[in-house]
């Protein structure tokens, strides 16, 4: 196993990297060092151990000087103009994973939360679903990993999936002490549903909406907290990074106040990134607007590891609005997911000349696994350049159809479909990202004093498919997990005020574009977003080839320098920053990476189907990893906005 | 017959197809990932629904759950609902929404 800890710790990457030569571009994009990292170890880079001895001898002198930095901390926040704020811990998003750990945090030092829109605008909003955990007796920790790893086609963890799977059920049933309210049986216990991919019973729920149950939860228990502020509508923009003896530290966040239009800098001396999915780099997705991979985009800029990229979860039965008799009017914000339970009950799938095509694929036909329908779906659309297919269940009894999918029924029916007379139009959806930034089992990152949780992640728990319900669960447990780690090094930070002049401030547009301008930048960029996730549709789907990989690489690089240039070309400065523009450099990035490590994988595993290597290779059992950039980036998306500091 | 097996290619490396010639121990890897990467995901003939370990009274599958749900489903004297069909105070109405292996609600599915 190569020892890859030389590659973090010294920035001078080139020496220790082993370029892929492949995959080395030529504009000078982080290139994919992937044979010789086996599993990294990051626990190795935590800054625990080195201060171990300091804190056991003066803990004391640490907490009474922790509480005066906390309390410095508001009061300068307060003596300071409403651009620069200063906290303990900055939290970046505000689904389940942050504000799980903003309730822990929140009793050492002063915690800002930093979410783009409306706080319960996120992933976790919308996971109805349940939260997966060994709450009964019968069941085993050992089954509940062991389901996680097939699942995960054995590219898991293991340590981070016995981790999350032992600590769960303490997670859950901490939930539901700070007031989440969970369904039960009528013997008083917690009533535990079983998915599919589970050997046992386990998934805890509330009703159909056990993410807005916790969400709710814990919006309310921040709400009390005196110690948390809650910054809604505030659009992260990159994080503020210090290089200091060969290692980077992160110290805070720029922000955009959406409704103020100022640019607002968090500094704090621990960062938690929080951010979630990146459904909408494809054009039918699952997640909400919000999605657009800001945390993934901004770690990578910050020189964060990035992680499995390539296992990308698409459900394979989305509503397609382009199928409906009438056209929604304003585009879905997250596309409708037509259950198993459809095809379950005889639902038929046709191509749009009415053929039959499932059972060319496999024998079960419909009721082939989920993947094997995904991939099937997705290879009838491109071999036939169609954008949705047909699943009939208009063969079966009326009443029947209507008592089991009365949702599918009222939604079709709101554009002109009858489902008990027609096939419904369907397509895949994204729906969650199995890769993200590498993080360690405390969620720590390469980055000291950057910590991740949730979906922005990669643990290591989900492998190369992500095992239902198993989502919010690593949430909490990861989110618990960097408590302690996140508190030892905001006591040992030395809080150096001076700092916060010292990155170059972003600016906003409005005074130095014109409206005209500004209109044509919001326009183009929009456009520029359709395109990207119409290539990533069409060249970075469910079965993917090389060629077509590649030709996504050109396609998206193209796209990006049209796009860039456009908005120069307008007066755009490269310490510009607007919401449209930022999401679009995130989603290039994302993009990218995406790309990137889907070229890597020459073999298929899990979610990663490639025509070229459609086989398991079991020599190729490793994480796809993307190290920093050692050459200077060329694009603006690539680059953080404020550069990175010399401390020290 | 090559059209045929161009769209088997793709099902073989996902299923129980035919796999290439392997060492034992890497093929049995490779097998049960491949055919496992969606675990029981599909939905499962009714006969082979398996019950949970005393936690649910019953597994709700298909119309004839549905039809007994929709008997013998009870208001509590507090208004609180009971789902006879699986036992749970509180939750869902109807038919076990996991009993495809995904979440569904009245056919909308959210998690999987």
């Amino acid at each position: 196993m190569a020892n890859l800890t030389n590659g973090f710790v010294s920035l001078h990457c080139a020496g220790a990297m082993h370029v892929d030569k492949g995959h080395m571009q030529a504009s000078g994009l982080p290139f994919l060092s992937f044979r010789r990292c086996s599993q990294l170890d990051i626990s190795r880079l935590g800054s625990v151990p080195r201060f171990m001895g300091a804190k056991s001898a003066t803990v004391s002198l640490h907490y009474v000087r922790h509480r005066i930095s906390a309390i410095r901390a508001s009061t300068l926040s307060c003596l300071q103009d409403d651009t620069t704020k200063f906290f303990d811990f900055v939290v970046i998003g505000s689904g389940v994973a942050g504000l799980r750990y903003a309730l822990e945090v929140s009793k050492h030092g002063s915690v800002a939360i930093i979410t783009k829109a409306e706080p319960y605008e996120s992933n976790t909003n919308y996971a109805q679903g349940g939260v997966s955990a060994v709450l009964c007796p019968s069941d085993s920790v050992e089954s509940h990993m062991e389901d996680t790893i097939v699942a995960g086609a054995y590219l898991c963890d293991e340590e981070t999936v016995r981790v999350v799977c032992t600590e769960g059920p303490e997670r859950v049933k901490e939930l539901i002490a700070m007031g989440a309210s969970f369904d039960h049986g009528e013997d008083g216990r917690l009533h535990l549903a079983r998915e599919g991919g589970h050997s046992h019973n386990r998934i805890v729920h509330s009703a159909d909406m056990t993410g807005r149950e916790i969400e709710r939860a814990l919006l309310q228990a921040v709400d009390n907290d005196d110690n948390i502020s809650l910054f809604g509508h505030h659009f992260a923009i990159d994080l503020l990074t210090c290089q200091k003896n060969g290692e980077i530290y992160c110290y805070g966040v720029d922000s955009i106040d959406i409704e103020t239009q100022k640019v607002v800098r968090f500094i704090s001396k621990v960062t938690l990134l929080a951010s979630g999915g990146v459904g909408h780099i494809y054009p039918t997705t699952t997640n909400p607007l919000v999605a657009t991979g800001d945390g993934i985009a901004m770690s990578h800029r910050a020189q964060a590891v990035i992680s499995n990229m390539e296992f990308v979860q698409f459900h394979p039965t989305a509503l397609s609005d382009e199928g409906l008799p009438i056209k929604p009017k304003t585009r879905r914000e997250n596309a409708f997911l037509i259950t198993e339970a459809v095809r379950g009950d005889g639902g038929i799938l046709y191509n749009q000349s009415m053929e039959r095509f499932m059972p060319m694929y496999d024998d079960r036909a419909e009721l082939a696994p989920r993947d094997v329908v995904a991939r099937s779906i997705d290879d009838q659309l491109k071999k036939r350049r169609e954008n949705y297919v047909l699943l009939d269940i208009s063969h079966k009894p009326r009443e029947k159809v209507l008592a089991h999918f009365p949702n599918i029924a009222a939604e079709c029916l709101r554009y002109g479909l009858d489902i008990t007379r027609q096939p419904i139009p369907v397509v895949p959806a994204a729906h969650y990202m199995c890769g993200g930034v590498r993080a360690g089992l405390q969620g720590e990152t390469n980055v000291k004093g950057l910590y991740v949780a949730g979906e922005v992640a990669c643990t290591g728990l989900h492998g190369a498919n992500r095992l239902a319900s198993n989502s919010l669960l690593e949430a909490l447990v990861f989110a618990r997990r960097a408590v302690q780690p996140s508190i030892d090094h905001m006591l040992d930070a030395d809080g150096d005020a001076s700092l916060a002049a010292r990155w170059a401030r972003p600016t906003l547009p409005w005074s130095s574009l014109g409206d005209g301008a500004l209109a044509d930048i919001v326009e183009r960029t929009r456009q520029s977003r359709t395109e990207l996730q119409s290539v990533m549709w069409e060249y970075v789907g469910i079965v993917r080839s090389t060629g077509r990989l590649k030709q996504a690489e050109w396609k998206i690089g193209d796209l990006e320098s049209e796009w860039e240039e456009f908005l120069f070309r307008r007066g755009w400065k490269p310490t510009m920053v607007g919401i449209e523009a930022c999401e679009m450099r995130n989603l290039f990035c994302c993009a990218k990476l995406v790309v990137k490590s889907a070229l890597a994988r020459r073999e298929s595993r899990g979610l990663h189907f490639t025509e070229d290597f459609p086989y398991l290779e079991e020599s190729r059992r490793k994480p796809t990893v993307i190290f920093p950039a050692a050459v200077q980036e060329l694009t603006w998306s690539s680059k953080p906005l404020q550069r990175q500091l010399q401390c020290k | 017959m090559a059209a045929n097996h161009c769209f088997r290619r793709l099902a073989s490396a996902l299923s129980h197809g035919p796999q290439p010639p392997p060492t034992p121990p890497a093929s049995l890897l490779q097998r049960v990932a491949l055919s496992s990467s969606a675990p029981s995901t599909g939905p499962p003939p009714p006969e082979a629904v398996r019950k949970g370990e005393g936690e649910e009274a019953a597994e709700a599958k298909g119309a004839d759950a549905d039809a007994e749900a929709g008997k013998e489903e009870h208001e509590d004297d507090g208004g609180v609902h009971v789902n006879k069909a699986t036992g749970e105070i509180g939750g869902p109405r109807g038919p076990e929404p996991t009993r495809y292996g995904d979440w569904e609600r009245g056919g909308r599915c959210s998690d999987f």
